[in-house]
């Protein structure tokens, strides 16, 4: 395990904690300013989350298929999901307290890091084999079975000489 | 055993659809000629979510810049000599 990804997942643990504990017990009269503190952790959640983004992709760039870059990234989906839970509590809490009249302060910062984070998020996912779906897969094996395949000889070579055909099936 | 690499339609037809520049094609295509069959040992333990396929990644640099990153899922169960491709990813990576 590397400490970049362990340091921000222990952080959006505690987060979700905070927010969680706040969730069950909270004083009224306190919401304003209570939330407006879980809009400022989420503010230095996503700090976190950018300079965890950075170094993990530091260690792609060295092997993208080293077990580590497999290790980190299953980590980082965890960190990364468990940050946009806590956005999505916190940017609940805020949505309260505003029709309850509270004005909440960096509750802009809040949307603008969270689509930063989604951002990040996608990325990570992207390297990573899509959802396996049974029936896509099946096509593909009737496909082949149709003869719509190609060798990579074929494809190479229409590739180097500049001249990609559409795929035709084979007698 | 020589592995002769197959690539299912809808994968080739997706990797029209990167836009990539005729050089990163190559390189690309190259790496899964030539690049799979000679790690394939050192690759097939990565199974992905349906373990009848291991996956891989495949890094492109990019001639704006950055990387091209490439997922590629490959069914090794169904021939041993011929490994498909049943699937491939693309991201850049600034």
């Amino acid at each position: 395990m590397n400490v970049f990804i362990d340091r921000y997942l222990g952080r959006a643990r505690a987060a979700e904690h905070l927010v969680e504990d706040w969730k069950n017990k909270h004083d009224q009269a306190m919401v304003a300013m209570d939330v407006e503190e879980l809009v400022r952790e989420c503010v230095d959640l996503a700090a976190l989350c950018r300079h965890t983004s950075s170094a993990f992709w530091q260690l792609f760039r060295r092997d993208p298929n080293s077990d580590t870059v497999d290790q980190a990234g299953n980590a980082m989906r965890a960190a990364l999901e468990k940050t946009l839970e806590v956005f999505h509590s916190v940017e609940e809490l805020v949505a309260r307290a505003s029709s309850q009249g509270c004005v909440i302060a960096g509750s802009e910062e809040l949307e603008r890091n969270e689509n930063e984070i989604h951002k990040i998020s996608a990325k990570v996912n992207s390297i990573f084999p899509p959802a396996f779906d049974e029936e896509q897969a099946k096509e593909a094996i009737a496909a082949f079975h149709r003869g719509e395949y190609v060798t990579i000889e074929e494809l190479l070579s229409e590739a180097q000489s500049g001249n990609l055909r559409d795929d035709q099936p084979r007698d | 055993m020589k592995r002769r690499v197959v690539i299912y339609a809808t994968t080739s037809r997706a990797i029209k659809t990167f836009g990539l520049e005729r050089e990163e094609l190559i390189q690309l295509l190259g790496e899964l000629h030539h690049g799979l069959p000679a790690r394939y040992q050192a690759f097939r333990h990565r199974r992905a979510v349906d373990v009848r396929k291991f996956f891989f990644r495949i890094s492109v640099q990019r001639k704006g810049g950055g990387q091209h990153v490439f997922v590629v899922v490959v069914d090794d169960t169904t021939s041993p000599e011929h490994p498909f491709v049943t699937n491939i990813g693309h991201s850049i990576i600034e």
